[in-house]
């Protein structure tokens, strides 16, 4: 029988004794409870562990954890074939404090350890008020009846990109995407997510006609057939950027800033640079893919316009240019300074999106919701008489087919789901995205975690969401008495608000709830 | 004929295909049951059967045995177990016809036969024979236990492993004709 | 088409099934000296010690030649073969065949021994030797063993098993010379101590006294005495090779074959023990008396008998076997490493011994004591000639396995049926 002789479980077992540096661990934080009495022995969890949390002690003939090293990312839980494991809080914590919370105390610890940054996952978890969810959705009664969607047809259909600004003979044709429901895939770069993940998504875009991104991370040859159904990016890395990765895609996107860290630049260490990375990002084996925190080439709205029109040469014109952008103080105003630029898409991401790794300061405290900066571009955009020449895509924080529905109405064309992508393939939300070793082989390039997720079990799972979601999106559309999402767009009556001030209201541009 | 075939790219080294066999071929197919108790009905020189798992351990008595094993080398690994041959080595090597190659062209050992002489485990090119030493034929010390391969799983139509496996890096087909 | 086959053990028994498999209507006669059912020699001594029950010694059902529709001619002997006629004769009759097997095992080798000639002493091949020798230990007290092979080892712990006092003599310097390495029989000398069984190597019996044509005691070469009231003569086995030798048919130790089994004489096939076949280690042709070769043999005859043409890469000398609580799994040539690379791994209070021999990245002797788990890849390295250098440092781990092989032999092994 192996001895799985880590570190810790050897001060857990009294084997070592411990070292300054591994004191700040004497506070776990959850507890993984055993059934001792229901436990095999089968050695699955350990197996399975990819956080050196669970261990086997071939004297004792038992598995014991070092609860210290637990993240509750749920994975030996999943796989129990006795339902022996479940995770509980460890004990009180800290003394009850809402000021000094369990949290904030352990990442001064951590620190004080290692005078690092504290790096972290997934998206912004503070608790911020969520105005998604102060928002109401109306519905017809009597006099304006609702339609019944099994029985009528009903348009998902979105065209992304730019629009004529008046019907004319023949009419004037700009190259829009066509996504079958307004639900697209985040830009989440291979390396940041394994390959099977990213393959996953790529099938899940072209099964249900809609789009996968493929962040800025370049596109892995074997994912080249799905080229019509991604978007592709280019970021200040220029990551995998040639002619042919840009001419293979639906449309190019320029990454300007990403929610949930404006302002910085991604960063995929080293360690993620396996062969299959390296080769799809054109970099050397093993060194460290930063990303530079602006684009070096852009310090304007004009040489913004230079790589629009760059890439558009270079497409010849036939495919769509995006710009995404992280919702910031005075989104609006870049965004009017971006469709003038000429883009034909603008993203706006909101700082509840997630990321593979970023500082948690920057996650925490940077950026403003998107729901906000939504309403104030759509409006901004439209005040400018400009709103037709670019669509807008909403990104960051949707979370449900309601979120959809309240951000048409507040505007957008369309939607960036990353998160929701993730948790649909198995992610449990543990926020350790950035330790490159992601138990449920999602956000992981390791060669013994990432098999944990296959394409086609993502592909099928990412399928079945966007068919809910899109079913949910029906109904609720007919109970509004619509009959297409274009019918929503844009439409603040559909929308109230929910426990908000006059001021809030007045920046989300719909009323209060009964009035 | 279909075989089990792995597919190691998929292989997550979580060993659920050999904890599946287990319970497949225990009496109660419940996994607590066969592991804690069933495991332990040992058919030891005494014929005693030790219900105490900390006797159990200190007498050595053998956890119970997976048909089908996954092998590791590093990040890479596999389930593998009797690929269940046309011409069988093992067959050809029993030394008292024991094994035969069955109807549906399974393996198989006529279990009350077998005198666990190793020749099968010497003879087997993948390495997918065992030994399952709670049963024997030959009452003596020299000899114990029997041949101990994968079934397929005779009373279920997929078998176990294939079940099981979360990420399907085992599927049971008809390779013949490729 | 007639086919007849001289012989009813392994390669008989493979032959039959072959030639019923390839051809529904082939006429099958079997003939030997045996009278029993087809039955396995390497079960007697169980079989002896009473470890067994006799039908565990059959090979198969009673409706065996039943199902196979084979005219058995048990208990006679084959006297001649006439390959001109096309005609086998067992003295009272002549059987016409179209093609014939020869698959007549090997027979004792009996040396020449002071005394021998006055008493009465038991060879250890057959299932009505180990019967008369079953009888025959009633009341007896101390029996000796002449010869540590693989035979007499087992004859020897069978017979302590029954409570009797029992020596081995053995003129070599270890047991099982042929089989085993010095580690690995010196292992094994260790475990049969254990159980009681006195092994003299490197002496012989100069002189078997005896009173009214019973042995009483030997006196060894080395000047010490054994009491000895049963003597069992288990030195060695020839192939069996008078009937093709008489034919004109080409021998040397055993009757020579090529990789279709097919002799010198036409439509004369001969495998098992009295087969002399070609080697897969060396190329050469020799003969290798253990159940998978002459199975496997017997397999490829009855098919090339029955017209469909298979070939026998060559054989790989192999064996297993447990003495006391030890087993023992050899491949290949175990004792010869000269300019070789021996690869070798110790761990004796477990009794636990594996060595590898590699000549030009090829495994040419593979064995292992005690820790015998997935052996059997060794064999597949060894008979398909695999280079080994790549993944030379892992052959000794007890991890290893399948994982450890390059992609494609691993692809080959478990992506397609075999």
């Amino acid at each position: 029988m192996e001895y799985y002789e880590e570190p810790n479980a050897r001060v857990a077992l009294g084997l070592r004794r411990p070292e300054p540096g591994d004191w700040y661990h004497g506070y776990p934080e959850y507890h993984v409870e055993r059934d001792d009495d229901k436990c095999i022995r089968c050695l699955v969890c350990v197996r399975q562990c990819p956080y050196d949390c669970t261990f086997y002690d071939p004297y004792r003939h038992g598995v014991y954890n070092v609860h210290e090293n637990c993240v509750n990312c749920r994975r030996c839980e999943f796989m129990c074939p006795t339902s022996a494991i479940r995770m509980t809080k460890w004990g009180a914590g800290f003394r009850d404090n809402d000021n000094w919370k369990q949290k904030t105390i352990r990442t001064v610890y951590k620190q004080a350890d290692s005078g690092a940054v504290s790096l972290t996952g997934l998206g912004n978890d503070r608790e911020y008020v969520s105005y998604f969810d102060r928002m109401v959705i109306d519905a017809s009664q009597v006099t304006n009846p609702s339609i019944d969607p099994l029985r009528e047809p009903m348009e998902l259909r979105a065209y992304i990109g730019k629009k004529p600004e008046r019907h004319t003979n023949p009419p004037e044709v700009y190259p829009n995407l066509k996504a079958e429901l307004p639900v697209i895939f985040a830009p989440m770069s291979f390396g940041a997510i394994s390959f099977n993940f990213q393959r996953g998504l790529a099938m899940a875009a072209k099964e249900a006609g809609t789009y996968f991104n493929t962040g800025e991370g370049g596109l892995h040859p074997d994912l080249r057939q799905y080229g019509d159904h991604a978007i592709v990016q280019i970021a200040s890395g220029r990551f995998g950027v040639s002619l042919d990765y840009l001419s293979n895609a639906a449309a190019c996107e320029i990454k300007i800033g990403q929610g949930a860290k404006p302002g910085i630049g991604g960063h995929l260490p080293g360690e993620k640079v396996t062969w299959d990375v390296s080769r799809t990002r054109m970099i050397p084996e093993g060194s460290d893919a930063l990303s530079p925190a602006p684009q070096h080439d852009i310090y304007s709205i004009e040489d913004l316009r230079l790589l629009i029109y760059g890439l558009k040469e270079a497409t010849e014109y036939t495919r769509p240019v995006s710009v995404k952008i992280a919702a910031v103080h005075n989104v609006a105003a870049i965004a009017s300074g971006i469709v003038r630029a000429g883009a034909d898409i603008v993203v706006v991401d909101g700082f509840r999106g997630g990321t593979g790794a970023a500082p948690a300061v920057i996650r925490d405290h940077v950026g403003i919701p998107v729901e906000v900066a939504l309403a104030q571009v759509d409006q901004r955009l439209r005040e400018e008489g400009i709103r037709h020449q670019a669509s807008l895509i909403a990104a960051g924080g949707i979370r449900s087919s309601a979120d959809v529905i309240k951000g048409l109405a507040l505007g957008a064309d369309a939607f960036y789901i990353g998160t929701a992508a993730m948790v649909a393939v198995g992610c449990t939300a543990c926020q350790q995205c950035h330790r490159g070793r992601c138990s449920w082989g999602i956000t992981t390039n390791r060669p013994d975690l990432a098999p944990r997720l296959q394409p086609e079990v993502a592909a099928e799972r990412l399928t079945n969401l966007l068919h809910g979601w899109a079913h949910e999106i029906k109904e609720m559309l007919g109970m509004m008495g619509l009959n297409s999402i274009e019918s929503l767009r844009g439409n603040r009556l559909k929308l109230r608000g929910v426990g908000m001030t006059q001021v809030e209201l007045d920046t989300l541009g719909i009323q209060q709830a009964g009035l | 004929m279909k075989r089990v075939y792995p597919r190691e790219e998929r292989c997550i080294n979580c060993h659920l295909c050999e904890v599946a066999c287990i319970v497949e071929h225990s009496e109660t197919k419940l996994p607590s049951a066969a592991y804690h108790v069933e495991g332990l009905r040992f058919n030891r020189e005494d014929s005693r059967t030790i219900c105490d798992p900390a006797e159990a351990r200190a007498a050595g008595v053998p956890k119970p045995l997976n048909r089908t094993l996954v092998q590791t080398a590093g990040y890479l690994s596999l389930s593998t177990n009797c690929r269940h041959c046309e011409e069988p080595d093992c067959v050809l090597a029993c030394k008292n016809g024991s094994l035969y190659v069955a109807e549906d062209g399974r393996v198989l050992v006529q279990e009350d036969k077998c005198v666990g002489c190793w020749m099968c485990v010497m003879a087997c090119r993948y390495g997918a024979i065992s030994r399952n030493p709670a049963r024997s034929n030959v009452p003596a010390v020299a000899f114990n236990g029997i041949n101990h391969h994968c079934d397929l799983c005779p009373e279920r139509e997929l078998p176990a492993c294939v079940w099981v496996c979360p990420t399907n890096a085992l599927v049971f087909e008809d390779r013949d004709d490729q | 088409m007639n086919h007849v086959i001289i012989g009813n053990s392994f390669a008989a028994l493979f032959a039959v099934e072959a030639i019923r498999r390839t051809d529904q209507d082939a006429e099958i006669t079997v003939i030997s000296r045996e009278p029993q059912h087809v039955y396995s020699r390497a079960m007697i001594h169980e079989m002896l010690a009473g470890m067994v029950r006799e039908p565990m010694v059959y090979l198969r059902d009673w409706d065996f030649y039943k199902r196979m529709r084979v005219r058995t001619m048990l208990g006679r002997t084959v006297t001649r073969i006439n390959p001109g006629l096309h005609t086998v004769s067992t003295g009272e009759d002549e059987t016409p065949y179209d093609r014939l097997l020869i698959a007549t095992g090997g027979k004792p080798f009996v040396p020449p021994l002071n005394g021998l000639q006055d008493v009465a002493y038991h060879s250890f091949i057959t299932l009505e030797d180990a019967k008369k020798l079953k009888a025959a230990c009633e009341g007896r007290r101390n029996a000796v063993v002449l010869g540590a092979g693989l035979i007499g080892l087992q004859c020897a712990e069978a017979l302590r098993h029954m409570g009797l006092d029992v020596a081995v003599v053995e003129m070599a310097d270890t047991v099982l010379p042929m089989a085993l390495d010095t580690e690995s029989s010196q292992t094994i000398a260790k475990e049969l101590a254990d159980e009681g069984i006195a092994v003299h190597t490197g002496d012989t019996i100069d002189l078997i006294i005896s009173s009214d044509g019973h042995p009483t005691e030997c006196k060894l070469r080395s000047g010490g005495t054994i009491p000895c009231d049963l003597l069992v003569i288990a030195v060695g086995v020839r192939p069996n090779i008078d009937l093709a030798k008489d034919a004109g048919i080409t021998t040397d130790r055993g009757i020579v074959v090529n990789e279709h089994m097919e002799t010198s004489a036409e439509h004369i096939y001969a495998a098992g023990d009295c087969a002399q076949g070609p080697e897969i280690v060396t190329g050469i042709t020799m003969p290798i008396p253990v159940i998978p070769v002459a199975s496997t043999q017997g397999m490829i005859a009855g098919y090339n008998m029955a017209g469909k043409r298979r070939r026998y890469g060559g054989a790989l000398a192999l064996n297993a076997m447990q003495f006391g609580g030890v087993q023992v799994i050899s491949y290949g040539f175990v004792k010869d490493e000269r300019d070789g690379e021996v690869l070798k791994y110790v761990d004796p209070p477990r009794k636990i011994y594996r060595k590898v021999i590699i000549k030009n990245g090829r495994i040419t002797g593979a064995i292992f004591v005690k820790d015998v788990d997935r052996a059997g890849i060794f064999r597949h390295l060894m008979e398909k000639r695999i280079d080994v250098t790549p993944f030379k440092e892992h052959l000794l781990s007890p991890h290893f396995g399948v994982a450890h092989l390059p992609a494609e032999i691993r692809a080959d092994m478990f992506t397609r049926p075999q």
